[in-house]
């Protein structure tokens, strides 16, 4: 007789999550200080200024991604249970990579992640210390992995899961146009928001995945994860609806952009009065070593340096007589949101990108170097980021290369058969097409009004 | 973008023409490992390096008339295959940001225009491979999964990649 209580997590999102196969190694993982670290580190950073109930976590987010993830396995597993080369590949030691490689690929994400990726050069990516820290041996993440039977081998190759494998579906379910992580952080974002818009049919999603032949010619012996043309078409429609929303009503909000800014010219004031060796006594050890080493520590300072621990240095910085003025200013007007800083959009389509490049000059004439008076947020977004059809014939290697990596797939789940991108049949695909929507702003600091106002105003930018 | 659109804009007027875009992303993407920063991420798929950022600032440069593109004019490994030359406006446009000085890569930049697209891309994806830790074995086996087409070349490519690093020593 058995009687088996199955490992659950309540979750916001998803109902339960339920961790049945693999659950000794997912547990484990869980419980290690890095995957831990991810409760103190929030989904959208400073987006809580602005939506006052974005305070979830990676931790929360990562779960969900691995609850996708399962799905889709499960998903692939009955309707490719009487194929046995695609079968064996959604079982066992495949399926457990890729369901590790999901849970963890958010470890390498720092405090108010996104602003910390554009603070200094070697933060650019948080995927490179991710992939690091499933083989790092100062981590505890390979102990558990071999613990649980990996080679060093495996634990390459789910580190390696991360940007390509083999069989590209199953990197395609964490990262693609329709991957687990985008779909998770959507629903997630959307309901922590309040931004209803910012929802879709996941159940329809997951339901409608399949498997097909990648379209491009040299890669046309792959298998893509695709979505059933039958089935799954709508609801991708309403997801990349949804994903612009959210772009533009959220993730790329004036305000939040504000925070952003603010924090980033914080940390530019921090990193330059660490390279002199003036951060304020105060400063936690492992805060004070981050911003000498602008963002290249080791793991050990990387466990440490978490969102609360960046808040409490604010906290001291504010207060603290050893600081320099800017950086007790912006620290006490961050905490207090107190915004000392001014936005002004630039608006398109009246700009050309060399008019941009120009504002840029004449800022850094006038007001000194970017990040210390002002910023200048240049960041257009693209919905669907698949060629133009126009493409295939003016350069056809480079519109199948591009189908490749960013086209959502339609297919009729034969693997034998070449998948359709899906513009091919949507209309609001077709129309959105490589379109950019452009969200370009500068940042600046109130007493300096008069002369941004001047700088942006077309007759003293044209030539 | 702003911080990419000065060095874009130099290698088109540097190389004076290049074939397809494949080429463009391959030679970028080598630039920057050797330590010429674009501004530009490159992730790992299918095809090797690529940068979805500089695929679309490539259409905006061609939209925005600082470069010509002549569809389909060159073809290269059986594709018919666009070629990209700075315009006269994105020359223009060069001089008045006063950037047309000679960039320190410019050498490198005409040296690997020289190359066929295959070679390049074999070598990126060579240097994009190496940047994780890597055994020889690792290294040829990995490149054969991701570049069966290529294969044939490996030897040719870890040639091109290994001159590249070591150029890019020398002069660091």
């Amino acid at each position: 007789m058995s009687n088996h209580r199955s490992k659950v997590f309540r979750d916001a999102i998803h109902g339960l999550i339920s961790i049945d196969d693999d659950r000794e190694l997912l547990l484990e993982l869980i419980n290690t200080p890095e995957f831990q670290r991810l409760r103190r580190i929030r989904q959208l950073g400073v987006s809580s200024l602005t939506y006052p109930n974005a305070e979830h976590t990676r931790f929360a987010h990562s779960l969900g991604v691995l609850h996708i993830v399962s799905r889709i396995l499960n998903t692939l597993r009955l309707r490719y249970a009487g194929t046995p080369q695609i079968a064996s590949r959604l079982n066992g030691n495949e399926a457990r990579k890729v369901k590790v490689a999901a849970l963890l690929h958010d470890l390498g994400h720092g405090p108010f992640s996104h602003v910390i990726e554009r603070a200094f050069s070697s933060t650019k990516a948080h995927e490179d210390r991710s992939k690091r820290m499933i083989g790092d041996p100062s981590s505890s993440i390979p102990g558990v992995l071999h613990k649980h039977g990996f080679t060093d081998g495996e634990i390459k190759e789910t580190r390696d899961l991360l940007d390509y494998h083999d069989h590209p579906f199953l990197h395609d379910m964490i990262s693609s146009s329709l991957d687990a992580d985008r779909m998770d952080y959507l629903l997630r974002d959307s309901h922590f928001t309040g931004v209803k818009y910012g929802s879709f049919d996941l159940e329809w999603i997951v339901n409608s995945f399949c498997l097909g032949r990648d379209p491009g010619p040299e890669s046309r012996d792959r298998l893509r994860l695709c979505l059933d043309h039958k089935r799954g078409q709508y609801a991708a429609e309403q997801l990349i609806m949804a994903r612009t929303h959210m772009t533009m009503q959220v993730y790329g909000h004036g305000i939040t952009r504000l925070w952003e800014a603010q924090l980033l010219m914080l940390f530019h004031e921090a990193a330059t009065l660490a390279a002199r060796g003036e951060l304020p006594p105060e400063t936690p050890a492992h805060v004070r070593r981050y911003f000498c080493e602008r963002g290249e520590v080791d793991h050990a300072t990387f466990l440490l340096f978490d969102e609360p621990s960046l808040i409490a240095t604010l906290a001291l910085w504010s207060v603290s007589g050893r600081s320099s003025p800017m950086l007790k200013d912006f620290s006490e007007s961050f905490l207090n949101r107190r915004k000392i800083l001014r936005l002004k959009q630039i608006e398109p389509p009246s700009r050309n990108p060399d008019e941009i490049v120009q504002i840029k000059r004449r800022l850094e004439e006038r007001l000194g170097p970017e990040k210390e008076q002002w910023i200048l947020d240049s960041n257009p977004f693209n919905p669907y980021k698949a060629p133009d059809e126009e493409l295939q014939t003016k350069d056809p290697e480079s519109y199948w290369e591009g189908i490749s990596r960013n086209a959502i797939l339609l297919s009729d789940g034969d693997i034998h058969r070449d998948a359709v991108p899906i513009q091919t049949n949507s209309l609001l695909f077709k129309s959105i097409g490589s379109a950019k929507m452009p969200l370009t702003r500068v940042f600046y600091r109130a007493e300096r009004d008069a002369e941004i106002t001047e700088i942006l105003t077309p007759a003293t930018v044209s030539a | 973008m702003s911080d990419s659109f000065i060095p874009l804009l130099q290698f088109f007027v540097t190389t004076g023409e290049v074939v397809g875009r494949k080429k463009c992303q391959k030679m970028i993407h080598i630039l920057q490992e050797c330590g010429h920063d674009f501004g530009f991420d490159f992730k790992l798929a299918l095809y090797g390096a690529y940068s979805s950022a500089l695929q679309a600032q490539l259409e905006d440069f061609v939209n925005y008339e600082y470069i010509t593109e002549q569809p389909a004019a060159t073809e290269v490994a059986g594709y018919r295959t666009s070629t990209f030359s700075a315009s006269d406006r994105g020359k223009t446009v060069l001089e008045k940001l006063k950037e047309n000085r000679e960039p320190s890569w410019k050498a490198l930049a005409v040296f690997l225009n020289e190359q066929n697209t295959r070679d390049l891309e074999a070598a990126s994806t060579i240097l994009y491979l190496q940047k994780e830790d890597i055994t020889d074995r690792e290294l040829q086996e990995k490149f054969r999964r991701l570049k069966p087409h290529l294969v044939g070349i490996f030897d040719k490519g870890k040639a091109l990649a290994d001159r590249l690093r070591g150029g890019s020593r020398a002069t660091a």
